[in-house]
């Protein structure tokens, strides 16, 4: 009888040890499973005001060249052989203006035409008398983004009565402006 | 006689002596506890520079991007290999801005460049994997971030990076 009480003793014993150390191995592991280490770093992130606009070149040369008997107006000539392309993350509002480094002779017009997706096209407009300090808006409420490959197009006439032009060279400036 | 008396009990005590010498031995032992945890440590050198986007090209959605890799990161750990480190923002970056983290590695696999622009504490991801036991000091990390103009400008900005070294 006080033989089987000692074994019994025994056996609970070993169940408490087992148990305990089931329990220790299950902490072990969780520690394990847990376990790791971290590092932070600060950054400071910005972007700009971008604003980009570029041509694929310069239009061929316009010469006019006939006209129609009876009328003063010679026959104007076109060039629609050269885009351009914009890119800004500037807002909704951004447009394109057009200026001359110097104006035109009376009797003779230069129209501009700026073709857009991201915004809205004037249409074809007379940039004969403007200069850099009275640019004109070729293209308005400009979208952010990029716009690429857009079609210039170029018209020039000229009055039978303003005489002839000797080939004369002339800037025009595009600006891409909020 | 009496000195002959004497010089046989010097020559037994000593013979006594001498057995006690050799006769004796003794050992002490003792019982040691030895463990190494897992050991898992990670730091960075410091901030990068300021990532600041301020060009791009005509007709090109996609500004041109910035990049930065004047920080390095070591690590430490014991564990295993097969331990990574994850990357991850405090918070999302907004949809047209992208921020990539690379993490160069000697001791484990890089991911290369690894988008993190949307990764939070809950969807981090993995820059660095396989790593082997050890230790891996100043590797470059390198960080780009990239905008599309359509997104807009994005005032300066203060972000969290947090590498997390993990089995």
């Amino acid at each position: 009888m006080k033989l089987n009480d000692e074994t019994q003793g025994d056996t609970k014993m070993k169940k408490t040890t087992m148990i305990l150390l089931m329990s220790a191995v299950s902490v072990m592991f969780v520690e394990s499973v847990r376990a790791q280490a971290t590092a932070t770093q600060t950054l400071t992130l910005a972007v700009n005001a971008v604003f980009k606009i570029a041509t694929s070149g310069n239009p061929s040369p316009l010469t006019i060249t006939t006209g129609t008997a009876g009328s003063d107006n010679l026959t104007a000539v076109t060039d629609n052989s050269t885009t351009y392309s914009i890119t800004q993350n500037y807002g909704n509002t951004v447009k394109i203006t057009a200026n001359l480094n110097s104006t035109l002779p009376a009797g003779y017009t230069l129209k501009l035409a700026l073709a857009s997706s991201k915004g809205t096209s004037a249409g074809s407009v007379d940039i004969s008398n403007a200069t850099s300090g009275s640019a004109v808006n070729v293209v308005t409420g400009i979208q952010k983004g990029a716009d690429a490959g857009q079609s210039i197009s170029y018209t020039f006439s000229a009055l039978a009565s303003a005489g002839t032009l000797s080939s004369s060279s002339k800037t025009v400036t595009l600006t891409l402006t909020n | 006689m009496k000195k002959s008396i004497v010089i046989l009990a010097l020559v037994a005590i000593s013979a006594v002596a001498m057995q006690s010498a050799y006769g004796q031995s003794d050992v002490a032992t003792q019982s040691l506890n030895l463990a190494v945890n897992a050991v898992y440590k990670i730091a960075t050198s410091g901030n990068p520079s300021a990532l600041t986007i301020t060009t791009g090209t005509a007709g090109t959605d996609a500004l041109t991007s910035v990049s930065d890799a004047t920080s390095t990161y070591s690590i430490t750990q014991n564990y295993g290999n097969t331990v990574k480190i994850t990357a991850n923002l405090d918070a999302a970056l907004s949809s047209g801005y992208t921020l990539q983290i690379g993490l160069a590695s000697s001791k484990g696999t890089s991911a290369g460049a690894v988008d993190i622009s949307n990764a939070t504490s809950g969807s981090a991801v993995d820059v660095v994997t396989s790593i082997a036991q050890g230790a891996d000091a100043n590797k470059a990390i390198t960080y780009t971030f990239s905008a599309l103009a359509s997104a807009g400008m994005l005032s300066s900005t203060t972000k969290t990076v947090t590498l997390t070294l993990t089995n």
